[in-house]
């Protein structure tokens, strides 16, 4: 025979009722600053010159964008620098319908937006660069879909360079439909 | 329990004011390569390391769940990963705990804290306190001893030169320790005559903000000798909880430390700590921390301390021949650095501070306001 568990709350709504319950509101603030050390900083660096960077694993080869001091799989420090598109080809998107507001400043960006996955010229495989897609590109875009035999072309996407770069990942606005490829 | 245990390697960056060049992912890596060169230890699923235990603190790192930022670079990715979230020695402690149980042949444990990262250390602390009654109170863990400091001075009748005595000698036996943080040379009075913080506590009385990365291989006794032969064993580990609330607590009773040193000395066979202890190295993050804690361990009586110090018990009991968290470890840290200070000794790599025939250290790390947790670990010869 199984007994029923009965977790009695003590506190429950009904015997506070007559009780002002405070819930206060505090947001939490410690500046930082975020080293970005030689490979993230290497690769940060680049977008100034509207470059697109890649570090290459030694052993199993793979591309990482952004770059990582190790390949984890191999256990392995990258040490090889790759420059990887700026074009590519569009794998995947999500259609995001809500914003995370920056709790500090409360700005958030425009809904919905299309946060994507490009395979970039010189990669393979999984070696996807996720950034943003222009908005106005969001139900023109086609994804490409490899599963197994079956393969399907994505749309061919450049980058959209911000006129003023201070090497930081908003160096890219975003990518937009390649109208070159047409 | 018929298995020992063994640390076989630790590596370590040098403890430093600002690692501005690196990512804390990068101060672990020359950790990490280190320990695969100098053991040539694999993480193969039947031989290697199948776990990894890290120790990290998400508000220092400004990053929830701290250690996935880190899987990476501990060798972590596809096996076992769990985090410490409290100072490092529980870390040593956890890694003992799966290789005694047997689960384990091997554990790596890799800790890392970069205090420098943010714009201030008490703000970081001052997030530990609950944000209805002590955090707007403004208490941190700096403040936090300062009452404890008092507390301790109005018992035993330590002094402001006491004080600075402490930190004269940590900055001279920091001088002496490869790894240690470089600090000015001071003399007495300039230690007293620096500023306080917060009554009685003098801004030379508090550890200096330091960046650090450290790693430590752990093995059972049967397999060292693929990865050593030189292992230090790891014979005791106690710790203990003491409230949250500071309110709650008897500041110098130092109820949590005894509790934690008796379990760690009753798995150890210690029954004279006194006599028995060859090395202490104590995470005093501020200088009147080492004589309460020493009272803790047993080294010395309760309310003891100002006169084992004046009858040269810190030299006697070679306590924090490293320079002590006071010359600067980071936060976290502490104990991991007083074990790889206690294993250099007894691997007898110490230099100029090297004590003859070493047997056994103590290695002690707190967490929380004015030592709300301790632990204590015993390593031996």
């Amino acid at each position: 025979m199984e007994e029923e568990m009965n977790v009695k709350v003590s506190d429950s709504l009904d015997t506070m009722a007559d009780q002002e319950l405070i819930v206060l509101r505090k947001t939490i603030s410690v500046d930082q600053k975020f080293a970005t050390g030689p490979v993230m900083g290497k690769f940060l660096t680049a977008l100034k010159d509207k470059r697109i960077l890649a570090i290459q694993c030694p052993e199993c080869g793979r591309l990482q964008s952004p770059p990582r001091e190790m390949c984890a799989i191999c256990r392995v420090r990258n040490r090889e620098w790759v420059e990887i598109g700026p074009r590519g080809e569009m794998r995947m998107m999500e259609y995001c319908y809500y914003s995370s507001p920056d709790p500090l400043t409360g700005e958030s960006r425009e809904t919905p937006y299309g946060a994507i996955g490009i395979l970039l010229d010189g990669c393979q495989k999984e070696e996807v660069f996720w950034h943003l897609l222009r908005p106005e590109h969001l139900e023109m875009v086609e994804m490409g879909i490899v599963m197994g035999d079956r393969i399907t072309r994505g749309s061919r996407l450049r980058p959209v360079w911000a006129e003023e770069r201070s090497g930081s990942i908003d160096d890219i606005k975003y990518f937009e439909i390649d109208e070159q490829a047409r | 329990m018929t298995r020992n245990v063994s640390i076989c390697a630790m590596a370590q960056i040098k403890n430093q004011p600002a690692i501005w060049q690196h990512r804390f992912q990068g101060m672990l890596i020359d950790c990490f390569e280190s320990i695969m060169e100098q053991t040539n230890v694999t993480f193969d699923m039947d031989k290697g390391i199948r776990n990894v235990v890290t120790c990290s603190d998400d508000v220092f790192d400004a990053r929830t769940i701290s250690d996935a930022a880190v899987t990476d670079v501990v060798g972590a990715h596809f096996r076992g990963e769990e985090k410490v979230a409290q100072d490092g020695i529980s870390a040593l402690g956890y890694a003992m705990a799966c290789i005694l149980s047997g689960h384990d042949d091997l554990i790596l444990v890799m800790g890392h804290c970069k205090e420098s990262q943010s714009e201030s250390r008490n703000m970081c602390t001052n997030l530990a306190f609950d944000p209805f009654y002590s955090r707007p109170l403004g208490l941190d863990y700096l403040n936090a001893a300062a009452l404890q400091a008092r507390a301790y001075m109005e018992e035993t009748g330590l002094t402001d030169e006491h004080l600075a005595n402490i930190v004269v000698r940590s900055r001279k036996n920091g001088a002496r320790t490869r790894h240690a943080r470089d600090n000015e040379q001071l003399s007495v009075r300039e230690v007293m005559e620096s500023p306080l913080l917060a009554d009685p506590i003098r801004k030379m009385h508090n550890y200096p903000v330091t960046d650090w990365a450290v790693g430590f291989l752990l093995c059972c006794d049967e397999r060292a000798h693929e990865f050593t032969d030189n292992p230090v064993r790891l014979t005791g580990f106690g710790s203990c909880m003491d409230s949250y609330f500071l309110g709650d607590r008897e500041l110098v009773s130092n109820f949590a430390l005894k509790k934690a040193c008796a379990r760690a000395y009753a798995m150890a066979g210690i029954t004279d700590p006194a006599k028995e202890l060859d090395l202490v190295e104590l995470s005093d993050a501020c200088a009147y921390q080492l004589p309460l804690w020493a009272e803790g361990t047993g080294i010395t009586g309760k309310a003891r301390g100002p006169a084992w110090m004046e009858a040269g018990g810190m030299d006697k009991h070679h306590v924090n021949l490293s320079g002590g968290m006071l010359n600067g470890n980071p936060l976290m840290l502490g104990g991991l650095a007083r074990a790889a200070y206690g294993f250099t000794q007894l691997q007898g790599k110490a230099g100029t501070n090297q004590v003859t025939g070493l047997r056994k250290a103590l290695a002690h790390g707190t967490t929380g306001a004015a030592g709300q947790h301790h632990a204590v670990l015993i390593l031996e010869k």
